[in-house]
């Protein structure tokens, strides 16, 4: 009897979970891809990688207004040229959120590792997310603020860094077909396992810290049914307590990360056919360091500070011929100017990736 | 004397009086004459007064305007596609069968909606007649004409946004029941007409994500029903 009502309680657990997954099911997607990359420095040979994948992704509405969402991915890297070294990357994320009295509310953390047990290094990267909008007066106006954060911890190196960004946001909605957006944000970046050093290039057991402002501006107009244009511009400023060694000189560089910089980016999305879509992208980005000397390409240091110049264009098609099937092709390339040879290049990436969908 | 006789007679001996007369009647075969421009509406008499249209092709496209005014189908709804062909001075005989078609797809679309109850408070303004005889000519079904006009009946003023947005939809690969489907689900809900360009940004988004595009299509449909809106329903779908 005990058995009976045990099994009665277990389904009626069941029953609404899989009912639940029945009405909601989850997007599976398997997905194989390969890459090549090109370009000049490191980037000089030819570096091809191939990844399998299976991605998972369930949401559910919730209540009224509200949603949940779970998500998870695993996948698997290799280099051909590298001796066939396999890498690991696992990803569960979840997201939740409503729009209780009209406002967005929203709250998602995921956490990206490798197990570190094939031929990668171990690495955790946790990231958390928390946003609030309140529509102000009619549609077109929505005030509200976000904290976001994210933890890049990893077994071999040093570069360690814990972020942490608050920004405060105004969203315009003139029509139902354009919205802008303005963040204004500040952020404190932690280096658990970064030392600043002393005069002779010893580390301390001062950490490094870093204090960003950004002011960022967006926009996202849909210009036609299946056309969207987006365009993005932002500018901000580093103010860091490292410093930098430099061996050649035997001189400690103070402020060596402050610096100021800025970017722009468009971006065109068209989709002419259910079949066939397209995204065209267009960015650059600039930085001037403060205080940290460019260094030519015998290993001296410059008067003048460091200062580059870099632009990013890429073009993905993806395409399929029946819904379930999709190959996606991407071509970008990168370019970089700069006073200092190790910040400058250019480096060319096409992958072409054909997914599944269960 | 015999002089003046000479001056007025030709050398055919025809009166010149005669021949006066005679031109005065040939008037209205080599154009319009002011009764007639008056007959039909002001501007499509401006219109055809400053078109490369011979005087024959003329007559022809006032007596299809006339007749067009004469089962109810107003100069207005005619004079686009004539201010189309004459823009682009295509052969006359292609603005007549313009013209022709147009009052053909005109009367068929009338007729269709008429078939809703609620089709005439729809065929008021005329904008929406126009997008309906349009609707046909993109090679739409009565029924699929039907089923839409009685979505949009009570909100007219949803019926060419909602067709505009069945014909995207369907000519991007939608299936034509999902299509509607998704377009009555569009109406019913409280989305503003201006609105509706985002629920094809919504559908080109779960395309991008490689779901299964008509179960999203339905669940849109469904979450519309329930009163979510737009931008509930895209965090539902889509990271």
């Amino acid at each position: 009897m005990k058995l009976v009502s045990k099994r009665i309680i277990l389904a009626g657990l069941l029953l609404p979970i899989a009912t639940l997954v029945w009405a909601n099911a989850p997007l599976v997607v398997f997905v194989g891809s390969t890459e090549i990359t090109a370009g000049s420095g490191l980037a000089g040979v030819v570096t091809p990688e191939i990844s399998a994948a299976v991605d998972l992704d369930w949401r559910v509405p919730t209540g009224q207004s509200g949603y949940a969402a779970l998500w998870s991915s695993i996948c698997l890297e290799t280099a051909p040229l590298d001796g066939f070294l396999l890498t690991d990357r696992e990803t569960l994320g979840f997201e939740i959120g409503g729009f209780p009295g009209g406002v967005d509310l929203t709250a998602s953390s995921s956490i990206t590792a490798s197990t570190g047990l094939l031929d990668s290094a171990a690495q955790v990267e946790p990231v958390w997310c928390v946003t609030g909008l309140v529509p102000v007066g009619r549609r077109s106006l929505s005030l509200g603020a976000e904290y976001s954060g994210t933890y890049r911890w990893r077994e071999s190196d040093t570069i360690d860094r814990v972020e942490n960004r608050l920004a405060f946001r105004t969203v315009v909605e003139p029509s139902f077909t354009a919205a802008y957006q303005c963040d204004l944000i500040g952020g404190l970046d932690l280096f658990p396992k970064t030392y600043l050093s002393d005069l002779v290039g010893t580390p301390t057991t001062e950490q490094r810290r870093d204090c960003v402002l950004l002011a960022k501006f967006s926009m996202d107009i849909l210009s036609d049914y299946f056309t969207r244009w987006t365009a993005e511009a932002s500018s901000g400023a580093r103010f860091s307590n490292a410093n930098r060694y430099l061996a050649t000189t035997g001189a400690l560089e103070t402020g060596s990360e402050n610096r100021i910089f800025g970017s722009v980016a468009a971006g065109l999305s068209l989709s002419p056919a259910r079949s066939l879509g397209i995204d065209l992208s267009l960015a650059a980005d600039a930085a001037q360091y403060l205080d940290r000397a460019a260094i030519n390409e015998s290993g001296e240091p410059l008067l003048a500070s460091l200062a580059y110049l870099r632009s990013v264009a890429g073009i993905t098609v993806d395409w399929s011929p029946n819904g379930r099937f999709f190959l996606v092709g991407t071509i970008s390339t990168v370019g970089a100017i700069a006073n200092d040879p190790l910040y400058a290049g250019w480096s060319s990436t096409a992958g072409l990736s054909a997914e599944w969908r269960l | 004397m015999a002089r003046l006789l000479r001056c007025d007679t030709l050398a055919g001996g025809l009166p010149l009086r005669a021949l006066l007369f005679a031109l005065l009647l040939l008037i209205p075969l080599t154009g319009y004459s002011e009764d007639a421009y008056g007959a039909v509406n002001s501007e499509v008499a401006e219109v055809l007064r400053h078109a490369r249209i011979d005087s024959a092709s003329e007559i022809v496209i006032g007596k299809l305007f006339l007749e067009a005014e004469s089962v109810g189908i107003s100069s207005e709804l005619l004079l686009p596609r004539l201010q189309e062909g004459v823009s682009k001075s295509v052969d006359a005989s292609l603005v007549i069968e313009a013209l022709r078609s147009e009052i053909t797809y005109l009367t068929a679309a009338r007729d269709i909606v008429r078939r809703d109850p609620e089709g005439a408070l729809l065929l008021e303004d005329q904008s929406n007649w126009f997008r309906a005889a349009n609707f046909l000519r993109a090679g739409q079904s009565e029924a699929t004409l039907l089923v839409l006009t009685r979505a949009c009946a009570g909100r007219p003023e949803c019926f060419r946004p909602a067709t505009l947005l069945y014909l995207s939809i369907s000519e991007w690969g939608i299936e034509e029941a999902l299509s509607l489907e998704l377009v009555r689900a569009v109406v019913v809900s409280n989305l503003h007409p201006t609105a509706y360009p985002e629920v094809t940004a919504l559908l080109s988004d779960v395309q991008r994500a490689h779901m299964d595009l008509p179960a999203a299509v339905s669940q849109i449909a469904r979450y519309l029903r329930d009163g979510r809106s737009l931008r509930q329903i895209a965090r539902i779908l889509r990271r």
